[in-house]
């Protein structure tokens, strides 16, 4: 399999997913029923075969190739959302979304120069949100209660990022600090409707 | 090396959705089986009967999007639509839209009403638990419909297009059951005193 060169880093790296990979499919799309080769060869396909805005990518572990991972990117005309999805069984899922991600966000928006790049990141991944932060996103949207969680609920954050020669272009600042979201309250509601700290 | 397609690991075996090509060991599996109490009795079956279940199980059930056709009561008239978008069953959450196609019936109360049978279903029906609707900014008759409906503001996606040569974002709501069924109770007592204040008129008109 051949990993993009400008999309490796020392943890993950991100490759175009291929026939084979249906055998995995589970690693690569969000499906809590799981999706057997059968299927995941027909998600292939139609991707493959669509023109649709969307392309399907792989994440996989630098070292050994593994794939653990997809990044589906949705690309229109100036904007870019990306959004990650690690296998299900991996206990290192934060870590690994957050390699790729430093991955992702500079190749988007240093050379694709897309004026804005945005991810959807659930409130619960603690190493995913710093490193967009390191990235100098930051949340313009939190979706309240949006994943279900075993016992509760967790926000949904959308983080985003402008291209900086758009920011000086527009003599825009980047977003008014008024239309921010806080990332540190992450609420998760019990079925009596207490609440409780996500992190407990 | 994790275990392929994995779903849950345990200390010796792991789960994973049953492929077509499986049905070549289940086929084995049902012409050796010793054992003859799982059932009536033991069946060799075929791998063409395994492998049709299992690609039929791997087909898609759930909708992803659902639509409705607002409808007059009198007349069985359509003049818009609502539905639900990107329906998450797992995570019970989705994307609101509602559009009054006939523009004669815009600005009268028709989208707030078809909006909160909408709403009724999602949450007294589908029990999904969190809803979100995307506006752009120019549209303020859309943001005011759904803020009057229980949504509530939730962030911006900024400079999303362009109007009149200005960057303009696009504002996201989401609504909870909860913010709904104080919306509706409110908009129920509106058209409560609406039609009281109607009938007095109508008595001193009479």
């Amino acid at each position: 399999m051949t990993i993009a060169s400008y999309l490796t880093g020392p943890l993950v790296s991100i490759r175009a997913l291929e026939a084979d990979d249906a055998k995995h499919a589970g690693t690569w799309h969000p499906a809590v029923f799981g999706i057997n080769a059968h299927r995941g060869e027909a998600i292939l396909k139609e991707e493959q075969e669509s023109f649709s805005r969307e392309r399907r990518l792989g994440v996989v572990l630098t070292d050994s190739g593994e794939l653990v991972g997809g990044l589906l990117l949705h690309l229109r005309a100036l904007h870019a959302e990306a959004n990650l999805t690690i296998a299900p069984t991996r206990g290192d899922a934060d870590e690994l979304r957050a390699a790729a991600l430093q991955l992702v966000i500079p190749w988007l928006r240093d050379e694709a120069e897309y004026s804005t790049i945005s991810s959807e990141i659930a409130a619960d991944w603690p190493l995913t949100i710093a490193a967009a932060e390191a990235l100098g996103m930051l949340p313009t949207i939190r979706l309240r209660e949006w994943l279900a969680r075993p016992g509760g609920r967790t926000d949904l954050l959308v983080y985003q990022v402008l291209n900086p020669f758009w920011e000086k272009e527009a003599s825009l600042k980047a977003i008014p600090a008024s239309q921010r979201v806080s990332p540190a309250v992450a609420t998760k509601r019990g079925v009596d409707g207490g609440e409780a700290d996500a992190s407990a | 090396m994790h275990p392929r397609n994995a779903l849950a690991i345990g200390p010796r075996v792991y789960l994973r959705p049953s492929d077509p090509d499986d049905a070549v060991a289940f086929a084995r599996f049902s012409a050796i089986d010793p054992d003859p109490v799982w059932d009536r009795l033991r069946v060799p079956t075929s791998q063409m009967r395994y492998r049709h279940g299992v690609t039929d199980a791997s087909k898609p059930e759930l909708p992803r999007h659902l639509y409705y056709t607002v409808c007059l009561k009198d007349g069985d008239t359509p003049i818009g639509d609502v539905g639900f978008y990107d329906i998450d069953w797992i995570n019970r959450n989705g994307e609101t839209a509602a559009w009054i196609g006939d523009p004669a019936y815009r600005d009268n109360g028709y989208g707030t009403e078809a909006k909160f049978l909408l709403l009724e279903i999602a949450f007294d029906v589908l029990h999904l638990h969190v809803l979100t609707s995307w506006v752009w900014e120019p549209n303020k008759r859309s943001a005011a419909a759904v803020s009057k409906q229980g949504y509530r503001p939730a962030g911006r996606y900024p400079y999303d297009d362009v109007r009149g040569g200005e960057m303009r974002d696009g504002i996201v709501f989401d609504v909870l059951r909860e913010d709904y069924l104080v919306a509706r109770a409110a908009w129920e007592q509106r058209i409560a005193a609406r039609n009281a204040a109607a009938d007095e008129v109508g008595q001193q008109d009479a």
